[in-house]
């Protein structure tokens, strides 16, 4: 797993996730995310290089946006892969982590909130 | 989501057995190997997914909650190819422990609401068609069956 930190536009980071997101997948992510997510602000996670997903890796993402949700920001997912949406919408998180297809609608679902 | 399945491998056997130490790096080797021997069975990559999820989920259970699990415990997977999937054993020697009767947690209607964790044996009864547990005296031993899709 890999994870790359940049800024999108002036008022979010994006979150760039390649490889698997398990158990040793998230041991990588989690200090740097819980970084990011604890600074405010919108996050979007740019997931497209993710291949798997499991509970463990869900469970860093429910946190990193539980800590963004409390300053007031939001948190996006960008064009999980099928298999990988399907397993966010099977943990029942569809509503809860939303997904974007593109930078231009993560930007636009940023642009409501407080911290934009 | 339904893709293309390759064609079984003439010389695959119909099942496949092996035995990991219980560690975080041999998550990584019981995927890769879940990933060969479903490409031998010839199963679609949807269908080897959601083996390769529900033995992550098993995995990882326990090591994390592993009752009185020791250097000397082991778990054993077993994978065999059928017409209508993959039929997985998970079996480990750690204290006895029924994940199909672990409750699922209840879901938030917000982030705010939401649970942090426990939504790996939802996925596992979400990935699974069939989820069966069983003590043998010695080991623990549950059983999946994986749809092919």
């Amino acid at each position: 797993m890999q994870i790359t930190i940049s800024e999108l536009g002036d008022s979010a980071k994006k979150v760039t996730l390649v490889g698997k997101l398990d158990i040793a997948g998230a041991g990588v992510i989690e200090v740097p995310l819980a970084a990011v997510a604890g600074a405010r602000g919108n996050v979007m996670i740019d997931m497209t290089g993710v291949d798997f997903i499991a509970s463990i890796g869900i469970r860093h993402l429910v946190m990193a946006a539980k800590a963004i949700a409390r300053g007031a920001g939001k948190m996006v997912l960008l064009d999980p892969t099928p298999m990988v949406t399907e397993v966010l919408v099977v943990a029942g998180l569809e509503q809860i982590l939303p997904i974007v297809r593109s930078e231009a609608e993560a930007r636009t679902l940023f642009a409501g909130t407080r911290s934009a | 989501m339904p893709d293309a399945s390759p064609a079984p491998r003439n010389d695959a056997p119909l099942t496949e057995s092996r035995t990991f130490t219980i560690d975080r790096h041999a998550v990584a080797a019981v995927d890769a190997w879940i990933e060969d021997v479903g490409r031998s069975f010839g199963a679609s990559q949807a269908t080897v997914f959601g083996a390769r999820l529900c033995v992550a989920e098993l995995f990882a259970n326990v090591i994390e909650h592993g009752i009185g699990r020791s250097e000397r415990d082991r778990i054993t997977v077993t994978l065999a190819r059928s017409a209508d999937g993959i039929g997985i054993e998970f079996v480990d020697t750690c204290g006895r422990f029924d994940p199909t009767h672990v409750a699922a947690p209840v879901q938030g209607e917000s982030i705010e609401d939401a649970p942090v964790g426990g939504r790996g044996l939802t996925l596992v009864r979400g990935y699974a068609k069939e989820f069966a547990y069983r003590h043998d005296g010695a080991r623990n031993r549950t059983t999946l069956r994986i749809a092919a899709r």
